[in-house]
Protein backbone atom coordinates (compact mmCIF):
# COMPACT_ATOMS: atom_id res chain seq x y z
CA UNK A 1 0.00 0.00 0.00
CA UNK A 2 1.44 3.39 -1.06
CA UNK A 3 0.95 5.55 2.12
CA UNK A 4 2.63 9.03 2.61
CA UNK A 5 3.84 9.08 6.44
CA UNK A 6 0.21 7.09 7.28
CA UNK A 7 -1.54 10.19 6.43
CA UNK A 8 -2.60 9.08 2.99
CA UNK A 9 -3.70 5.71 1.35
CA UNK A 10 -3.48 6.23 -2.30
CA UNK A 11 -3.30 3.15 -4.55
CA UNK A 12 -4.48 3.49 -8.56
CA UNK A 13 -4.29 -0.77 -9.17
CA UNK A 14 -6.23 -3.84 -10.21
CA UNK A 15 -6.70 -4.60 -6.65
CA UNK A 16 -8.07 -1.86 -4.14
CA UNK A 17 -9.06 -2.06 -0.55
CA UNK A 18 -12.50 -2.62 0.17
CA UNK A 19 -14.49 0.52 2.08
CA UNK A 20 -13.78 -0.85 5.40
CA UNK A 21 -10.40 -0.98 5.38
CA UNK A 22 -10.43 2.68 3.80
CA UNK A 23 -12.41 3.79 6.35
CA UNK A 24 -10.29 1.85 9.28
CA UNK A 25 -7.34 3.85 7.94
CA UNK A 26 -8.45 7.10 8.03
CA UNK A 27 -10.12 6.61 11.87
CA UNK A 28 -8.74 8.37 14.46
CA UNK A 29 -9.78 8.94 17.71
CA UNK A 30 -9.62 12.42 17.58
CA UNK A 31 -12.21 12.47 14.88
CA UNK A 32 -15.44 12.81 15.56
CA UNK A 33 -16.51 12.24 11.64
CA UNK A 34 -15.13 10.39 8.66
CA UNK A 35 -16.84 11.22 5.26
CA UNK A 36 -16.68 8.64 2.90
CA UNK A 37 -17.55 8.32 -1.26
CA UNK A 38 -18.16 5.44 -3.52
CA UNK A 39 -18.57 5.35 -7.57
CA UNK A 40 -19.62 2.49 -8.14
CA UNK A 41 -20.36 1.39 -12.26
CA UNK A 42 -24.63 2.14 -13.13
CA UNK A 43 -26.03 -0.02 -15.56
CA UNK A 44 -27.36 2.23 -18.20
CA UNK A 45 -26.30 5.62 -20.36
CA UNK A 46 -28.76 7.36 -22.28
CA UNK A 47 -31.14 4.42 -22.73
CA UNK A 48 -28.28 1.90 -23.30
CA UNK A 49 -27.75 -0.89 -20.76
CA UNK A 50 -23.83 -0.71 -19.93
CA UNK A 51 -22.41 -4.24 -18.51
CA UNK A 52 -19.17 -3.36 -17.18
CA UNK A 53 -16.59 -0.28 -17.21
CA UNK A 54 -12.99 -1.00 -18.30
CA UNK A 55 -10.32 1.38 -16.43
CA UNK A 56 -7.43 2.61 -18.02
CA UNK A 57 -4.65 4.46 -15.86
CA UNK A 58 -0.66 6.59 -16.49
CA UNK A 59 0.02 4.65 -12.68
CA UNK A 60 2.78 6.30 -11.40
CA UNK A 61 1.65 9.94 -12.63
CA UNK A 62 -1.90 9.12 -11.19
CA UNK A 63 -0.60 8.32 -8.09
CA UNK A 64 1.81 11.39 -7.51
CA UNK A 65 -1.33 13.55 -9.05
CA UNK A 66 -3.11 11.76 -5.78
CA UNK A 67 -0.44 12.95 -3.40
CA UNK A 68 -0.29 16.44 -4.87
CA UNK A 69 -4.29 16.39 -4.45
CA UNK A 70 -4.41 15.31 -0.78
CA UNK A 71 -1.64 17.92 0.27
CA UNK A 72 -3.75 20.18 -1.62
CA UNK A 73 -6.76 19.12 0.00
CA UNK A 74 -5.66 19.44 3.62
CA UNK A 75 -3.85 22.95 3.40
CA UNK A 76 -7.77 23.65 2.09
CA UNK A 77 -9.29 21.30 4.79
CA UNK A 78 -6.57 22.33 7.84
CA UNK A 79 -8.28 19.86 10.39
CA UNK A 80 -8.72 16.55 7.84
CA UNK A 81 -6.72 14.06 10.04
CA UNK A 82 -6.20 11.47 7.15
CA UNK A 83 -7.54 10.56 3.63
CA UNK A 84 -7.95 7.39 1.65
CA UNK A 85 -8.13 7.85 -2.03
CA UNK A 86 -8.30 4.38 -3.86
CA UNK A 87 -9.10 3.82 -7.90
CA UNK A 88 -9.70 0.87 -9.39
CA UNK A 89 -8.02 -0.40 -12.89
CA UNK A 90 -9.37 -3.08 -15.36
CA UNK A 91 -12.82 -4.41 -15.69
CA UNK A 92 -15.26 -2.95 -13.22
CA UNK A 93 -18.54 -4.81 -13.49
CA UNK A 94 -21.87 -3.13 -12.27
CA UNK A 95 -22.81 -2.18 -8.62
CA UNK A 96 -18.80 -2.53 -8.30
CA UNK A 97 -16.69 -0.01 -7.01
CA UNK A 98 -14.56 1.98 -8.75
CA UNK A 99 -13.52 4.64 -6.65
CA UNK A 100 -13.40 5.27 -2.57
CA UNK A 101 -12.52 8.24 -0.84
CA UNK A 102 -12.17 8.56 2.90
CA UNK A 103 -11.36 11.73 5.04
CA UNK A 104 -11.43 11.91 8.67
CA UNK A 105 -11.91 15.32 10.95
CA UNK A 106 -12.73 16.34 14.37
CA UNK A 107 -16.21 17.58 13.54
CA UNK A 108 -18.50 16.70 10.08
CA UNK A 109 -18.29 20.01 7.81
CA UNK A 110 -14.69 19.48 6.94
CA UNK A 111 -14.45 15.79 6.49
CA UNK A 112 -17.79 16.23 4.11
CA UNK A 113 -16.34 19.02 2.00
CA UNK A 114 -12.82 17.68 1.61
CA UNK A 115 -14.32 14.42 -0.08
CA UNK A 116 -16.80 16.31 -2.60
CA UNK A 117 -13.36 18.75 -3.21
CA UNK A 118 -11.53 15.54 -3.79
CA UNK A 119 -14.09 13.56 -6.25
CA UNK A 120 -14.40 16.60 -8.26
CA UNK A 121 -10.78 16.77 -8.58
CA UNK A 122 -9.95 13.55 -9.49
CA UNK A 123 -12.38 13.90 -12.32
CA UNK A 124 -10.93 17.10 -13.33
CA UNK A 125 -7.00 15.74 -13.33
CA UNK A 126 -5.96 12.68 -12.45
CA UNK A 127 -4.77 10.57 -15.82
CA UNK A 128 -7.11 7.64 -15.90
CA UNK A 129 -9.33 6.35 -18.72
CA UNK A 130 -12.74 4.50 -18.63
CA UNK A 131 -14.33 2.50 -21.76
CA UNK A 132 -17.80 1.77 -21.35
CA UNK A 133 -19.24 -1.41 -22.87
CA UNK A 134 -22.79 -1.85 -23.66
CA UNK A 135 -25.07 -5.34 -23.96
CA UNK A 136 -26.29 -4.43 -27.54
CA UNK A 137 -24.20 -4.83 -30.27
CA UNK A 138 -20.93 -6.58 -30.53
CA UNK A 139 -19.24 -5.70 -27.68
CA UNK A 140 -19.69 -1.92 -28.39
CA UNK A 141 -17.50 0.35 -26.36
CA UNK A 142 -16.87 3.78 -26.29
CA UNK A 143 -14.03 6.13 -24.22
CA UNK A 144 -15.65 8.90 -21.73
CA UNK A 145 -14.77 12.06 -21.40
CA UNK A 146 -15.05 13.92 -17.89
CA UNK A 147 -16.59 17.32 -17.92
CA UNK A 148 -14.93 18.08 -15.51
CA UNK A 149 -11.29 17.57 -17.23
CA UNK A 150 -12.42 20.49 -19.76
CA UNK A 151 -13.41 22.78 -16.87
CA UNK A 152 -10.51 22.20 -15.07
CA UNK A 153 -7.84 22.76 -17.58
CA UNK A 154 -6.12 25.99 -16.21
CA UNK A 155 -6.35 24.15 -12.52
CA UNK A 156 -4.33 21.25 -13.83
CA UNK A 157 -0.54 23.01 -14.50
CA UNK A 158 -0.35 24.34 -11.00
CA UNK A 159 3.41 24.75 -11.19
CA UNK A 160 5.21 25.83 -14.58
CA UNK A 161 7.87 23.04 -15.47
CA UNK A 162 11.41 24.23 -15.25
CA UNK A 163 13.58 23.39 -17.75
CA UNK B 1 23.16 15.42 -32.82
CA UNK B 2 19.94 14.07 -31.86
CA UNK B 3 17.89 13.35 -29.26
CA UNK B 4 15.74 9.99 -27.88
CA UNK B 5 12.43 10.40 -25.73
CA UNK B 6 10.11 7.27 -24.67
CA UNK B 7 6.59 8.17 -25.20
CA UNK B 8 3.53 6.50 -23.61
CA UNK B 9 0.07 6.30 -24.90
CA UNK B 10 -3.32 5.40 -23.21
CA UNK B 11 -6.47 5.19 -24.45
CA UNK B 12 -8.02 6.46 -26.97
CA UNK B 13 -4.75 7.75 -28.27
CA UNK B 14 -2.98 4.17 -27.55
CA UNK B 15 -5.96 2.96 -29.97
CA UNK B 16 -5.35 5.75 -33.00
CA UNK B 17 -1.75 4.76 -33.03
CA UNK B 18 -2.55 1.07 -33.78
CA UNK B 19 -3.05 -0.10 -29.98
CA UNK B 20 0.83 0.74 -29.48
CA UNK B 21 1.19 1.38 -25.39
CA UNK B 22 4.96 2.66 -25.36
CA UNK B 23 7.96 3.65 -28.21
CA UNK B 24 10.51 5.36 -28.87
CA UNK B 25 11.43 8.40 -31.36
CA UNK B 26 14.24 10.29 -32.09
CA UNK B 27 13.90 13.84 -32.52
CA UNK B 28 16.69 17.19 -33.77
CA UNK B 29 18.02 18.47 -31.11
CA UNK B 30 16.47 21.59 -29.55
CA UNK B 31 12.99 19.89 -30.92
CA UNK B 32 9.84 21.24 -29.29
CA UNK B 33 6.35 19.24 -27.96
CA UNK B 34 5.00 21.42 -31.33
CA UNK B 35 8.02 19.41 -33.25
CA UNK B 36 6.52 15.91 -31.42
CA UNK B 37 3.59 16.31 -32.14
CA UNK B 38 4.28 16.75 -35.90
CA UNK B 39 6.72 13.67 -35.98
CA UNK B 40 4.18 11.87 -34.43
CA UNK B 41 1.56 12.56 -36.80
CA UNK B 42 4.07 12.06 -39.43
CA UNK B 43 4.72 8.27 -38.02
CA UNK B 44 1.06 7.39 -36.71
CA UNK B 45 -1.14 8.37 -39.22
CA UNK B 46 -4.28 7.16 -37.00
CA UNK B 47 -3.29 9.16 -35.19
CA UNK B 48 -2.36 12.56 -36.70
CA UNK B 49 -5.73 14.45 -36.43
CA UNK B 50 -5.59 13.81 -32.00
CA UNK B 51 -2.27 14.15 -31.74
CA UNK B 52 -2.58 17.49 -33.70
CA UNK B 53 -5.12 18.80 -31.35
CA UNK B 54 -4.33 20.35 -28.51
CA UNK B 55 -7.47 21.15 -27.46
CA UNK B 56 -8.50 17.27 -27.37
CA UNK B 57 -4.93 15.61 -26.62
CA UNK B 58 -2.36 17.02 -23.46
CA UNK B 59 0.80 16.06 -22.88
CA UNK B 60 2.55 15.36 -20.07
CA UNK B 61 6.44 15.48 -19.76
CA UNK B 62 7.72 12.93 -17.39
CA UNK B 63 4.77 12.51 -15.43
CA UNK B 64 3.62 16.38 -15.07
CA UNK B 65 1.00 18.40 -17.47
CA UNK B 66 2.31 20.62 -19.92
CA UNK B 67 0.31 23.26 -21.70
CA UNK B 68 2.30 25.57 -23.47
CA UNK B 69 5.41 24.34 -25.54
CA UNK B 70 8.91 23.19 -24.15
CA UNK B 71 11.95 21.83 -25.12
CA UNK B 72 12.52 18.52 -25.13
CA UNK B 73 15.89 16.84 -23.97
CA UNK B 74 17.42 13.25 -24.45
CA UNK B 75 15.75 10.72 -21.97
CA UNK B 76 12.56 12.87 -21.50
CA UNK B 77 9.34 10.50 -21.12
CA UNK B 78 6.30 11.52 -23.10
CA UNK B 79 2.46 10.98 -22.35
CA UNK B 80 -0.19 11.68 -24.61
CA UNK B 81 -2.86 12.30 -22.61
CA UNK B 82 -6.73 12.15 -24.21
CA UNK B 83 -9.59 13.56 -22.40
CA UNK B 84 -9.47 11.83 -18.98
CA UNK B 85 -12.80 9.91 -17.40
CA UNK B 86 -11.76 8.40 -13.92
CA UNK B 87 -14.01 8.27 -11.29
Amino acid sequence: MSVVQDKYLIRVSDDIPSLEECNTFVSDPSCGAISSFVGITRDNFQNKKVIMLSYEGYVPMAEKELKKLCVEANEKFASIKRIAIVHILGDCPVEAASVIICASSPHRREAMHCVEFLIDELKARIPIWKREIYEDGDGESVWKENVEWHEGKQRRVMVKVER
Amino acid sequence: MSIEVKVLLFASAREAAGNISETSISLDEGATTATFRRVMAEKYPGLSSLVLDEDSLTLALNEEYIESEVVLKNGDTIALIPPISGG
